[in-house]
């Protein structure tokens, strides 16, 4: 063997070898908490029990955990999605413009529907049944249990109540609208009955409801609310950051998929804002955004505000106080809420007991911060997590 | 533990190599090789381990009372044999007996919850070539058990071959050389698996699925499309992990055989099982079909040679029908084949080629799908034409288009192009160390990209 391959021979092994070890020993030393590219923790080493090395759940945990503590673990995710995705839509854009009204299947969850627009599938309501009564069961016992506030239900639909293709709805709205012991009066809807619906007020790459789609689900809050005057839209501006929104991330086309971001600008009046406790200067960076900054990465959390366990709008109107029980969809027009009310009381029971450190008590909670009214809103993802119960 | 996993590339490698090459004398390498060799049966079978060294333990006391008791052999030798055999019988085939024999007679015999130990085939198969060629004088007693053990366990080839007789690596248990350009060499061999595994076979793998799942609008074109694509996903997923295992053996200083020679070159079904799963043809021409009386012998008894080797060849893969189909399938091709084989031979390469390729994809679908009513379907699909709805095919997983595109480089590559290459142009040692890398990365991204998991309700 020549002795130049053995250097040769030796570099080479040492390269793998250090960088093996290198991905061990930030997995084992140094691990990062946030896997960015797929919005969520980053799984990480955990100690081992008798019980979890013999039933592989140590294992899987170990597998999982290299795999996203492994250098540059993130950066090839997205470089394999950014090129699978790239290619994907280079050899199908001419399906997905001639088979617009059919769905084209992405990925297990998300599908491409009317060209462009990246959607769910539509759930079937006997595999809600049992998650919807128990959650109308809980609504019913909260109102019961409150009779001094009036209690609202607003229910978004979206692309999981729908059957684009046939236009055979879900029929999960109805199902728990109709099992709720509350006035008429107290339940509405953002009804979504045609595709060109769901196009005009949510948007192709994210879950969420967009500017329109929040504006009209605010002006029918504020009326089913009991009324009030709405804060109109001072402008309309089209930020020059695009969205590649959470379902774009989801079926691994973050970058690749994205969208034009517009978003209605409005002159809030002055209100303090609290989150967990904690005085916050704002809620969301639309201002931000609007001046040209704000967060590189534009997503629907960063510009109107993310979730929190508590979030609690002060105008000093001596008005009446708001309770929101709601997720996501509501960071889109909390502050648009707030501007009527005099306090509002956003909570987030996904995230409240772990933020605040409290359990909630929805008893102490409305004595002790004056509430007089209290909306329950949320799409269908709201209405059948166990982890949003109002025990 | 698989090879193709962060568990073993990211913790078990590095881990493992530092301990082996730290190690001055080759008691403690071998001591190392075996702690790991355990550890790594352990992490996916912790209980079965415990199995694994009782069928160790069985051959080294059959072994050693074949030798100290000569006047016995034959029948120690037997019990061992047997032994072992039960071993591998009641994990793989009771539950399917009793399955069978469920079905036939009504009575629930709670036996459907046997787990099948992983690589229980290859290792009880090992384990038999040590105690049938100690029985026959072809090597020597192996007094340590622990080196037994460690030929048994041997984490390279443990759970998915090639089948490493005792008498190939008897030597190098206590006398082996490693080297850095064997290392080297090793390494690009098993990154050269890996990419086989996990960009090829792991791709085209989705062309296979999306077919088979489908359960409108496939017609016959699909349905062959869907054989092609397992044809090249069982190949670069078998051959890949041979390659994986020989490049770690070369690593550890061990010369594994050769399991794969190109077999879709074949030009006959004879050829085929020379160049596929080497090892395991081998075991059973020698161990069972030649000890049958092989083709020297009448032609009656040398059919029934043929079936038992192949039935057995076939339940050896799995116990299921589809597999002793799949077994007696190749049996009666190779016996068509000897029958007529001066008719074959004048025939062009090409045709030759053709039959064999086509008989093998067909085999590959009668491997693939157990259930034989939806088998018998689906075979019969592929003959008799019937238009196939490919926009449906795609639109219900997109994913499809970019698998498919892998196919022709697998057809591609599954013929010598790179060897034919590799003789004619000389690459300095850098350069194949400079793809191997480039390759290892793209295994890698490969590996972590198949656990992408977004999470959609994270703090926006």
């Amino acid at each position: 063997m020549h002795k130049g391959n053995n250097w040769v021979n030796a570099l080479f092994l040492g390269c793998i070898w250090l960088f093996l070890t290198a991905c061990l020993a930030r997995a084992a030393f140094f691990p990062k908490e946030i896997s960015s590219e797929e919005n969520r923790y980053a799984n990480r080493l955990s100690r081992p029990t008798a019980a979890s090395l013999l039933d592989g759940s140590f294992q899987d945990g170990v597998e999982d955990a290299l795999s996203d503590q492994a250098l540059f673990s993130g950066r090839a995710r997205s470089a394999v999605n950014l090129v699978s995705s790239r290619v994907r839509d280079g050899l199908l854009s001419g399906l997905y413009s001639s088979q617009r009204d059919r769905y084209i299947r992405l990925c297990d969850t998300v599908s491409i529907f009317g060209g462009d627009y990246l959607v769910y599938d539509t759930r079937r309501l006997e595999d809600m049944r049992p998650q919807l009564d128990k959650k109308a069961a809980a609504i019913n016992s909260f109102a019961a249990a409150h009779p001094q506030i009036p209690v609202y239900v607003y229910y978004i639909e979206k692309d999981t109540d729908i059957n684009f293709e046939t236009g055979e709805k879900a029929g999960a709205r109805e199902y728990l609208t109709g099992a709720l012991n509350l006035p008429d009066s107290h339940k509405a809807a953002l009804e979504i009955n045609s595709f060109e619906d769901y196009a005009r007020l949510f948007y192709r790459t994210d879950h969420h409801w967009n500017y329109k789609g929040s504006y009209r689900g605010y002006l029918d809050v504020l009326e089913l609310l009991g009324g009030g005057n709405a804060l109109t839209p001072a402008g309309q501006v089209t930020l020059d950051k695009r969205l590649s929104g959470s379902k774009a991330i989801e079926s691994g086309g973050k970058g690749v998929r994205s969208e034009e971001f517009t978003a209605y600008r409005f002159d809030f009046p002055p209100m303090t804002v609290a989150v967990n406790g904690v005085p916050a200067g704002d809620y969301g960076a639309q201002e931000e955004y609007f001046a040209g900054g704000g967060p590189e990465e534009l997503t629907y959390g960063g510009f109107y505000g993310a979730d929190y366990g508590e979030i609690v709008f002060d105008t000093g109107s001596g008005g009446e106080n708001l309770l929101i029980l709601g997720e996501s969809h509501d960071n889109a027009i909390l502050k648009l809420l707030a501007s009527g009310f005099g306090r509002t009381f956003a909570v987030d029971l996904r995230y409240y007991q772990a933020q605040t450190g409290k359990e909630f008590d929805a008893w102490d909670y409305i004595q002790s911060n004056g509430i007089d009214k209290a909306l329950l809103i949320g799409s269908i993802g709201f209405y059948l997590s166990d982890e949003i119960t109002l025990d | 533990m698989v090879f193709s996993s962060m568990t073993f590339l990211v913790f078990f490698l590095p881990l493992c190599t530092g301990a082996y090459f730290l190690c001055g004398n080759r008691g403690w390498r071998n001591f190392v090789l075996l702690a790991f060799s355990l550890l790594f049966y352990a992490w996916g079978e912790p209980k079965n381990v415990l199995l694994i060294i009782a069928a160790a333990f069985a051959a080294y006391l059959g072994g050693l009372g074949m030798c100290r008791f000569p006047k016995a052999k034959k029948p120690i030798f037997a019990v061992t044999v047997v032994l072992l055999t039960a071993n591998l019988a009641v994990f793989k085939y009771l539950g399917f007996l009793a399955r069978e024999a469920e079905k036939l007679t009504g009575i629930d015999f709670g036996l459907h919850e046997i787990v099948l130990p992983i690589g229980i085939s290859f290792y009880t198969f090992q384990i038999l070539s040590y105690v049938i060629d100690l029985y026959r004088g072809e090597i020597a007693l192996q007094k340590n058990p622990l080196k037994l053990l460690l030929y048994v366990s041997l984490f390279p080839q443990l759970i998915a071959g090639p089948i490493v007789r005792y008498k190939t690596v008897e030597i190098e248990l206590s006398r082996r050389s490693e080297s850095l350009s064997a290392a080297a060499s090793g390494w690009r061999r098993f990154t050269v698996g890996l990419a086989k595994k996990v960009i090829v076979a792991n791709k085209v793998a989705q062309v296979a699925e999306v077919i088979y799942s489908s359960s409108s609008g496939v017609g016959a074109l699909a349905y062959w499309l869907a054989a092609l694509a397992y044809t090249m996903q069982i190949y670069y997923d078998f051959s890949g992990y041979s390659d994986m295992a020989i490049g770690l053996g070369r690593i550890f200083g061990f010369s594994f055989p050769e399991n794969f020679d190109y077999p879709y070159v074949s030009r006959s079904i004879t050829e085929f099982w020379r160049r596929w799963h080497i090892s395991l043809s081998r075991w059973f021409r020698d161990y069972i079909y030649i000890p049958l009386g092989g083709s020297r012998t009448t032609r009656l008894k040398w059919l029934r040679n043929l079936l038992v080797v192949w039935g057995l060849t076939g339940l050896w893969h799995g116990a299921d029908w589809n597999f002793i189909i799949w077994g007696l399938y190749f049996a009666v091709l190779l016996a068509a084949e000897k029958l007529c084989g001066r008719f074959l031979s004048r025939l062009p390469g090409l045709f030759g080629w053709l039959y064999t390729f086509a008989a093998v994809n067909v085999s590959w679908v009668i491997f693939n799908i157990t259930d034989l009513r939806r088998l018998a379907k689906v075979l019969a699909s592929m003959f008799v034409y019937r238009p196939t709805d490919f926009t449906a095919l795609v639109m219900a997983d997109s994913s499809v288009a970019n698998a498919a595109l892998y196919l022709p480089l697998a057809l591609v590559l599954a013929f010598p192009v790179v060897r034919e290459l590799k003789k004619r142009v000389r690459v300095p040692e850098a350069a194949l160390n400079l793809c191997c890398l480039l390759l290892m990365a793209l295994s890698l991204a490969a590996i972590v990209s198949s656990s992408f998991d977004p999470f959609i309700y994270f703090r926006f």
